[in-house]
């Protein structure tokens, strides 16, 4: 938004026409004495972000254009406020938006010669409105300054118009605070005044916590003056609160219709489009061809290869023709050649080539168990010899080779047995298709049950792991009391292990711990037994993984995230796609439970009366005859977080249930817009206050101290 | 004294306009290419910035917070300032910032859900959070300790670890 341009016309008002700053924790608004408009309304805050360029720091008062951080940095830069609570407290800050004020007025000569009037606090803390005169009076050189309460001059500027009468009540609800103010014969009764604690802010935050509770993965969108946004347009307060629950909580059609939807950006993702006939057509003609490509080169290295195997069986046949011409004695030189050592291996080697070729070729091999029979005897020549012919090397060849052959015989059991099982397995596999087959109702509902009771049991497991196994019995109880904390993971085979381990290492006395010096010892691991339970778990949730494959892939309404509810909840919405439906955020509470706060603050934890019974408070602490002429008078609601819809119904309500019966109380309860704080009462008053300030003030600075008590009250 | 013309005032009302400026992507740091540096005296044109010296000043803000030295931050907060003001010198019946502070509520604060809103007439013991009903309570179970606090803090009930 632009900021505001120079006023044009400051010239022509006269010397005595004061400036009015109605200084806000929220906004500020400043304007001439006598207008009925503003001239200027902008947030009070100042804004300090660097300049591209050359990164020097500027102030911006107010809230700035978005697209000036073309020019601007502002990712540095966080907006601060003059105001702690209700109260100037840091009054750099203050000069900066009085700079731009009195700039943004038009002041261009040496001095400002108009009077000031500013609104503070309720009993502002006489420090505060002490460094406010000396900024304004020592760095400004104003003539006069006024100060007064913003609630009691929007009540003046009511009264004018005639909407209140000279006793009443005013209610301002500010930013941080409340306050219901008690008026008398035009005059605040500030011993009655009764301040609370909350304000916009605090609604504005309430909001913005519940919702980023409410929708974790929305934090980013609800930024601050986003939420101030929504409550403004959104908020409002319930006439009677618990009725509006119930309405909600009914899931009345009514709830319905006050309920706001609110949707984020979200762009669907792109859906993907079925490939055209040609398309498929295409790319199965690309496979067709890489495969046969990879036959080619298959079909090219197994020729390679039988090529290679043929050469190999041909060179060993020679040899072995060779080895049969030839005498013995020269049996060893010729195979030291190639480099074998007997005349078996040779003929092994020679098998071998044989066997690989057939495979090679794709012919069916014969297994042949008879020459590895007869090798036996030949590899493991000392087995059968007798221990005492053998000498101690021998024994140890012997040794090694019994090694050999039982493992060898091992390896050979094994593989049988695979066999077997593998041939079980399938069995067993062609059992469930004929029953799936035949019955596919029965055997999906089987599978469904199977798969229940597998995830119920992990389940419990689980659970009795994390809270407590409820199974102890009581005599360990001594036991898990000294283990501490974890005793509550541990089973009852856990347990018994602990036990045995801790009598064992206790039975040997506290001087020595002798423990394993024996080897019978060692024997106490024996009788523990092993920790069957984690195996079992684990088998069990193997099992239970393949049926929830097995269910998904034949039963397409079954879902794995049902069996197990906890500990899942989190990821369970990522498992489908993310719809419109994610990115929604739902006002319907929200919308009456923000404000509620004004008045029941002990929804958010401030131990303090709401804005309703402030009022009873008020009046309890006005004297009584002023309490009853106030008391026919008109309450009046100001203050920006006032603006919800139903505030005034739901005040009224409230007063006729808290006051006594037959009390005929604040009958009428009327609501300012804010902005029209009480401009035109002010003219008025500065003719009074200015000759009196004057006098004042001047005094002030001369003695150097300060009065307490500023009161309109005072300034007549 | 320069006399100007009388031209026609106007309100300029520099409220955010949320729907404008916010539901906007932010346009921080994309720089497009060609940006043009701006200088001081643009943005004093364009009437973001205001003029260093202002003649109305008697002494201007840079002599006062001189750049590179620690500025004022000897601010006193509220709190500190209401100790100084020695409220208890004075006689009680005079308003101050202390006395018209607000007692607390005479009426038993009514218990709404932490997590509906709801009114809640059950309490969970091991969290202490209010709760409307069974679902209610089968959610407050699942929460990690995070956000049990967070959901706590809104009614100012968490856990502080002095």
């Amino acid at each position: 938004m632009p900021s505001v341009s120079r006023q044009d016309d400051y010239y022509t008002f006269d010397a005595s026409r004061a400036i009015v700053i109605d200084n806000g924790a929220h906004t500020c608004r400043v304007g001439w004495a006598g207008e009925s408009e503003p001239r200027m309304t902008f947030r009070n805050v100042l804004h300090r972000p660097r300049l591209r360029p050359s990164g020097n720091v500027i102030n911006i008062v107010g809230d700035y254009d978005p697209t000036l951080s073309r020019y601007l940095d502002f990712t540095r830069s966080s907006y601060r406020s003059a105001f702690d609570a209700n109260v100037v407290y840091q009054f750099e800050t203050m000069e900066c938006v009085f700079d731009y004020v009195f700039n943004r007025m038009g002041v261009d000569g040496d001095e400002i010669e108009h009077p000031v009037l500013l609104t503070e606090c309720p009993c502002n803390p006489l420090y505060s409105r002490s460094k406010m005169a000396e900024l304004l009076f020592e760095t400004y050189g104003i003539p006069s300054l006024g100060l007064g309460i913003d609630g009691v001059f929007s009540y003046l500027q009511n009264k004018r118009l005639g909407m209140c009468g000279a006793d009443g009540l005013v209610v301002c609800s500010g930013f941080t605070t409340t306050h219901s103010i008690p008026i008398y014969h035009g005059e605040p009764v500030l011993e009655a005044c009764c301040r609370t604690n909350v304000g916009g802010y605090h609604v504005t935050d309430y909001m913005k916590r519940l919702l980023s509770l409410e929708y974790p993965y929305h934090v980013a969108s609800l930024s601050w003056e986003k939420v101030e946004a929504l409550k403004i347009e959104h908020g409002y307060i319930a006439e009677d609160y618990s009725a509006e629950l119930h309405l909600f909580q009914r899931g009345d059609k009514l709830a319905e219709e006050k309920v706001r939807i609110w949707q984020l950006p979200w762009v669907p993702p792109p859906s993907e489009e079925k490939p055209s006939e040609e398309e498929l057509a295409r790319k199965a003609a690309i496979r067709e061809k890489q495969s046969q490509r990879l036959r080619d080169m298959a079909a090219a290295k197994r020729s390679y290869k039988i090529a290679d195997l043929e050469a190999e069986i041909q060179r060993l046949e020679q040899l072995l023709d060779e080895l049969d011409n030839v005498a013995e004695a020269h049996m060893d030189s010729i195979l030291a050649g190639p480099g074998y050592l007997s005349r078996r291996e040779v003929e092994a080697a020679l098998t071998k080539a044989t066997v690989s070729l057939k495979k090679a070729k794709g012919e069916s091999i014969k297994v042949e168990k008879d020459p590895e029979k007869e090798l036996d005897s030949e590899k493991y020549p000392l087995l059968d010899v007798p221990n005492d012919v053998l000498t101690p090397e021998q024994l140890k060849e012997k040794k090694k080779q019994i090694f050999l052959k039982s493992t060898a015989e091992g390896r050979v059991r094994a593989k049988l047995k695979r066999q077997e099982e593998e041939v079980i397995r399938e069995q067993e596999q062609n059992l469930e298709e004929d029953k799936r087959l035949a019955n596919p109702e029965q055997y999906l509902e089987d599978l469904r049950t199977r798969q229940a009771e597998l995830a119920a049991k992990v389940e419990q497991r689980k659970r009795q792991k994390v809270s407590g196994s409820s199974s102890a019995p009581g005599g360990r109880s001594s036991l898990t009391a000294a283990v501490g904390g974890r005793s509550e993971r541990l089973s009852a085979q856990q347990k018994e292990r602990m036990k045995l381990l801790t009598t064992a290492a206790f039975d040997r006395g506290k001087d020595e711990d002798t423990f394993g010096l024996k080897d019978e010892d060692w024997q106490l691991y024996k009788k523990m037994g092993k920790d069957e339970d984690d195996d079992e778990a684990d088998e069990d949730e193997v099992v239970l993984s393949r049926l929830n494959a097995r269910l998904q892939e034949l039963d397409p309404m079954f879902n794995p995230a049902l069996g197990a509810k906890t500990g899942m909840s989190a990821d369970a919405p990522q498992i489908r796609p993310l719809t419109a439906e994610d990115f929604r955020i739902t006002l319907g509470l929200e919308r009456f439970r923000c404000p509620e706060i004004i008045f029941q603050p002990h929804l958010i934890g401030i131990d303090q009366v709401g804005l309703d019974e402030a009022i009873g408070v008020s009046m309890r602490r006005l004297p009584s005859d002023w309490a009853e002429q106030i008391s026919e008078g008109t309450v009046l609601l100001t203050g920006g977080n006032t603006l919800f819809q139903g505030i005034d119904k739901r005040v009224l309500a409230e007063l006729k249930k808290n006051r006594p019966q037959g009390d005929r109380y604040l009958q009428k309860v009327t609501t300012r817009r804010k902005g029209k704080t009480g401009f035109g009462s002010i003219h008025l008053r500065t003719l009074f206050i200015d000759k009196l300030l004057l006098g004042f003030f001047d005094r002030l600075r001369v003695e150097g101290g300060s009065s307490r008590l500023l009161t309109l009250r005072d300034m007549g | 004294m320069k006399m100007k013309p009388n031209t026609k005032h106007r309100n300029f009302e520099v409220s955010p306009s949320p729907s404008d400026c916010y539901m906007r992507g932010s346009p921080l740091a994309g720089n497009d290419g060609a940006v043009p540096s701006a200088t001081m005296q643009d943005l004093e044109e364009a009437g973001i910035l205001l003029p260093a010296t202002l003649p109305f000043k008697r002494t201007q803000l840079s002599e006062r917070y001189p750049k590179g030295q620690a500025r004022g931050r000897h601010w006193k907060h509220l709190k500190q300032m209401l100790q100084a003001e020695n409220y208890h010198l004075y006689p009680a019946e005079e308003p101050n910032y202390m006395n018209i502070e607000a007692p607390p509520s005479m009426y038993p604060a009514k218990k709404y859900c932490d997590i509906t809103g709801f009114e809640a007439p059950y309490t969970d013991p091991r969290t202490k959070l209010h709760f409307a009903n069974t679902d209610v309570f089968k959610q407050i179970r699942s929460l990690p300790n995070e956000s049990v606090q967070q959901y706590l803090a809104l009614r100012n009930a968490q856990v502080v670890l002095k």
